[in-house]
């Protein structure tokens, strides 16, 4: 063996194939994938080579482990695997014959260096491959990426044209301005339109800054300056300001510029803006010209008297006119957007009702209702609405205006009350002449009869009541006429206690004696101006319906005078009577009250709750009227079940009261020739016969002509004519004025049922000496015969007016 | 009849070979093995010989448009026989085995019946597969390819084996060299110097 080692190699003892196998290894390596598959190619190649024991191949430190060497160095050959620096490991041939391989081991250390050339170069090939991948990869991303952003850029491009078009296309369209402002130089461009849209020539100068400063109204340039100078400083970002430029025509036209910051320099500053121009010119006009009637609708709002309320779309008070403060007390700040608090609880569904209406037609609605004071008072409203409608379709808001009508309805009351009367009044003057002849032959014929019968008599009392049946017939007549003011009127400075004594000494035989009658009269009481006769109506129709309320169950009638002196505000209730010093006539009852339903219908005529045969119905009209006549006013107060009271104030006057004359309590008596002429029959009969009894000789007639003829032919002998008034033929004045004639100063009395031609102006002037309203008693026309025979009256006098027939009860 | 001593052309390289030799093609590139094939078959054919190709890479369509390009007709060649193209899987594993024996069979009755057809000769290029190291019979190819060296010099059958050295290791790429005389090396056919006749391979 160790011969064998010592033995040299020489280039005789290298087999051509062996070296043939070595370069046919190298010459296969390039076929090989991998180093796996190499050097197990080259291994098993290898061990070909004479004196080769084993092969193997390590991998270089940190690889995957690969066959070790056998641990006995001399006998192994190690070649390295290795190029610049790069080591692949080596080979490890266990020599089992040294002589014999050496002669190969440089070219296996040959074959290594091949070995670590391909491997290097395939490496090399891998990274430059990966590295070209990787390249190819980036180049391949970067071009995806550059089509990205040139498809985007495309895109956008295509966009912004397509943008850019429609700009311009909507520029033209809404003939908007462009601008665009280079803020470092001060140069401004204006589009074409910014120009003609001032009314100058595209071209007509250059635009700047400077240029703008003139442009602008003087009035603008502060605001607008202002504004645009806040939007360089970096604040709002965009800015929108109207102004006026000055045209051509060197008139001001409104334009909106909107303007925006496009581009800023490194440090932030603005410097370039663009932006629009906008002509506005009509809109501002039309805001103006709404401005103006907004200004004229609240100048009228707040100077009409009628009270006008706004609502807004949820039902909130949102103005209230100064009126409406003035009338309901209530001011919008008050308020605080809450509801109004002025309607009713009676009035509410009514106000909903109709506010669904304004709703539902828009308006205008009319209605009349009544609203609440602040400070309580429930007044008469009339309500006319209307709603206004936003553009979406919904309600923007409720325009109601309130007219206060309460006096106005207080006065349509009143007419419609006067009206009635009217009526009444027509109808009744048409009946009373002939109800009074009537009642006239009645009265007189029963006076006859009880003249002529003993109290005793059976038939007398019966007479009696004949005749107070027709004096209250009469007095009904009477109360008619009274209150449609168809008789005249004998007002004169009156003190009311007489009156009232007198008054209440009646009431006392007429009422039950479980009612008991309380009077008081102040001391001082005040006079006032009235026709005594109708006050004494009033005092009697007052208590008469509280004595009629009372007679169930008795009570208490009380009935006081007293001065009352009215302030403004405690006058206004009283129906509106002037501040100032009344005299109250008090009529107060224990009664059974008045329905509060009827309470408003009390004074209306020929209403009564009365049963048949205890009252007309006319009474309170009556002394409605009369109070009116006076100036006065009247007031009921009543509780269901606790009475009622009646206050009635008539002005007082600081004049003396006149005292009535005393009645006659005798009849008085003559011889006198009288001529007597009516057409009724009857009446002339009676006349006849009660003048007769008196003393008097009497000639009667039934027709004026015949009349006339008797005082024609015998002149002297006729004392005194009594003529009716209406009659056919010829009237009781045309009568009295042919008497008169044909003997002048011949006495003479006109008898009238009713007339509404006869007054004592017109009497005196006609030359009539008295004239006497039918029916009258007997002492009455004894005393009106004997006055004028005696020469006691003058041309005009009318007889003294009767009380009412319960005055003589 | 070629004669015994005849040299042909393998058609991929300029050298003329002797008739019936055995050689081994190691590649590593389908163009270059592609290439290689379709001359090898076109030398063949337009010499007079019967050739036939085992392999699942090359199709009809390749071939026939390869063929057409050198103004042979596919069809034609195929229909007279002249032309055999089949799987190699289909060649080589039949049964699903690697059978040495009858693929030599196969090789002798090819042979024979290419004489009987009165063609100039017969030639084979076929590729082995890496499954055939996992068929039943494969660890015999070697042996097979060794037979093969043996049975060419009674049926000189012009044989050319292609190896994919990138579906081999490396070592069975060597063993694989030791039993072919000659391979195709940068495109040229050279003598194997890791040749070991199949009399001693075998032996």
């Amino acid at each position: 063996m160790t011969s064998d080692i010592l033995r040299t190699p020489t280039a005789e003892s290298l087999s051509a194939a062996t070296l043939g196998q070595i370069a046919l290894i190298q010459s296969m390596l390039f076929h090989l994938p991998d180093a796996t598959s190499i050097f197990s190619f080259v291994c098993r190649g290898l061990a070909a080579v004479p004196g080769t024991a084993r092969i193997g191949y390590r991998p270089p430190p940190g690889e995957a482990a690969g066959e070790a060497p056998p641990n006995h160095p001399p006998a192994v050959r190690l070649f390295p695997i290795y190029v610049k620096n790069v080591e692949y490991g080596e080979l490890w041939i266990e020599v089992a014959d040294a002589l014999a391989f050496e002669p190969y081991a440089p070219y296996i250390e040959n074959l290594s260096f091949m070995l670590a050339v391909i491997l290097e170069e395939r490496r090399q090939r891998r990274l430059i491959q990966a590295h070209g991948l990787e390249l190819e990869q980036r180049v391949h991303e970067r071009t995806e990426q550059l089509q990205r952003e040139i498809e985007i850029r495309a895109r956008a491009e295509a966009a912004l044209k397509s943008s850019e078009e429609r700009l311009r296309l909507a520029m033209e369209a809404t003939q908007d301005g462009l601008w665009d402002w280079n803020v470092q130089t001060g140069e401004v461009y204006w589009n074409p339109r910014c120009y003609t849209m001032l009314g100058y020539a595209s071209d007509e100068f250059p635009m700047s800054i400077d240029r703008w400063f003139e442009l602008v109204h003087p009035e603008d340039r502060e605001d607008a300056w202002s504004r645009v100078q806040r939007t360089l400083q970096g604040e709002g970002g965009s800015f929108e300001i109207e102004f006026r430029y000055a045209t051509r025509q060197n008139e001001w036209r409104w334009i909106i510029s909107r303007g925006k910051p496009a581009e800023w320099d490194n440090q932030g500053r603005v410097l370039r803006v663009v932006g629009t121009h906008v002509d506005i010119n009509e809109r501002k006009a039309a805001e103006q010209a709404i401005a103006k009637s907004e200004e004229r609708l609240r100048t009228i709002f707040e100077t009409i008297p009628d009270p006008v309320v706004v609502y807004d779309g949820q039902g909130h008070p949102k103005y209230l006119n100064p009126a409406f403060t003035r009338i309901f007390g209530w001011t919008h700040e008050a308020l605080k957007d809450r509801p109004i608090p002025f309607v009713p609880d009676d009035q509410l569904e009514l106000t909903r009702a109709k506010i669904k209406e304004v709703y539902e037609i828009g308006g205008p609605v009319r209605f009349e209702t009544r609203r609440l004071t602040r400070d309580g008072r429930t007044l008469d409203i009339e309500i006319s609405a209307a709603a206004k409608k936003e553009e979406d379709g919904s309600w923007a808001e409720l325009v109601v205006n309130l007219t206060d009508i309460t006096e106005r309805k207080r006065l349509a009351q009143q007419l419609q009350q006067s009206q009635k009367l009217e009526a009444i009044g027509t109808l009744t003057g048409g009946i009373a002449h002939d109800f009074n002849n009537i009642l006239s032959i009645i009265i007189g014929n029963a006076e006859i009869a009880l003249d002529e019968l003993q109290s005793w008599h059976p038939i007398h009392n019966h007479l009696e009541e004949i005749k107070l049946a027709s004096l209250r017939a009469k007095d009904v007549v009477r109360q008619l006429l009274s209150f449609s003011r168809k008789t005249e009127q004998r007002k004169k400075p009156l003190h009311l206690q007489a009156l009232l004594e007198e008054s209440l000494h009646l009431m006392r035989a007429t009422i039950p004696a479980t009612i008991e009658i309380r009077s008081a009269t102040a001391a001082d009481l005040k006079t006032i101006e009235a026709d005594s006769t109708q006050i004494h109506q009033i005092i009697i129709n007052l208590c008469t319906n509280a004595a009629h309320a009372m007679e169930k169950n008795g009570g208490v009638l009380d009935v006081q005078l007293s001065n009352v002196r009215l302030e403004a505000v405690t006058a206004a209730p009283h129906h509106a009577l002037p501040p100032g010093d009344y005299v109250q006539l008090r009529v107060g009852d224990t009664g059974c009250g008045i329905d509060p339903k009827i309470k408003d219908r009390v004074f209306d005529p020929y209403f009564t709750t009365k049963e048949n045969g205890k009252g007309s119905g006319i009474g309170l009209s009556v002394v409605h009227g009369i109070v009116r006549n006076h100036k006065g006013a009247i007031i009921i107060e009543s509780k269901v079940g606790a009475g009622t009271t009646v206050k009635v104030f008539f002005p007082a006057i600081e004049a003396r009261p006149v005292k009535e004359p005393a009645a006659s309590r005798q009849l008085l008596t003559g011889s006198e020739s009288i001529l007597l002429v009516d057409d009724e029959r009857s009446l002339v009969m009676m006349l006849k016969t009660l003048l007769e009894r008196l003393g008097y000789r009497v000639t009667t007639a039934t027709d004026p002509l015949e009349a006339l003829a008797l005082i024609q032919n015998q002149p002297e002998r006729i004392d005194l004519l009594i003529t009716d008034m209406t009659m056919p033929k010829m009237t009781g004045e045309q009568l009295i004025a042919e008497a008169l004639r044909l003997r002048p100063g011949l006495p003479t009395i006109l008898c009238t049922g009713f007339s509404e031609r006869m007054n004592p102006q017109r009497a005196k002037e006609m030359g009539i000496h008295l004239y006497l309203e039918k029916p009258f008693r007997q002492n009455n026309l004894a005393e009106a015969v004997r006055k004028v025979l005696d020469g006691k009256t003058h041309a005009g006098t009318p007889a003294p007016s009767p009380p009412p027939f319960s005055a003589r009860r | 009849m070629y004669p015994q001593d005849a040299m042909i052309s393998l058609g991929f390289t300029n050298n003329k070979t002797p008739v019936g030799t055995h050689i081994c093609q190691i590649f590593s590139d389908d163009d270059e093995r592609g290439e290689a094939l379709l001359k090898f078959l076109v030398s063949g054919l337009s010499a007079g010989e019967r050739a036939a190709c085992f392999s699942e890479k090359m199709t009809a369509q390749t071939v026939r448009a390869f063929f057409a390009q050198e103004g042979l007709s596919y069809e034609r060649l195929s229909s007279d026989g002249a032309f055999n193209l089949s799987g190699a899987h289909e060649v080589y594993f039949q049964d699903n085995r690697f059978d040495p024996d009858r693929m030599l069979g196969v090789l002798t009755q090819y042979y024979q019946d290419s004489l009987t057809m009165g063609f100039n000769g017969a030639r084979v290029i076929g590729e082995m597969t890496p499954e055939v190291q996992q068929m039943p019979g494969g660890e015999r190819l070697l042996e097979y390819e060794s037979r093969v060296s043996l049975l060419l010099r009674t049926h000189p059958v012009t044989s050319v084996c292609q190896y994919d050295a990138r579906a081999f290791d490396g070592a069975t790429i060597m063993d694989v060299l030791k039993v072919h005389p000659l391979m195709v090396v940068r495109g040229s056919v050279v003598r194997n110097p890791f040749f070991i006749p199949p009399e001693e391979f075998l032996a």
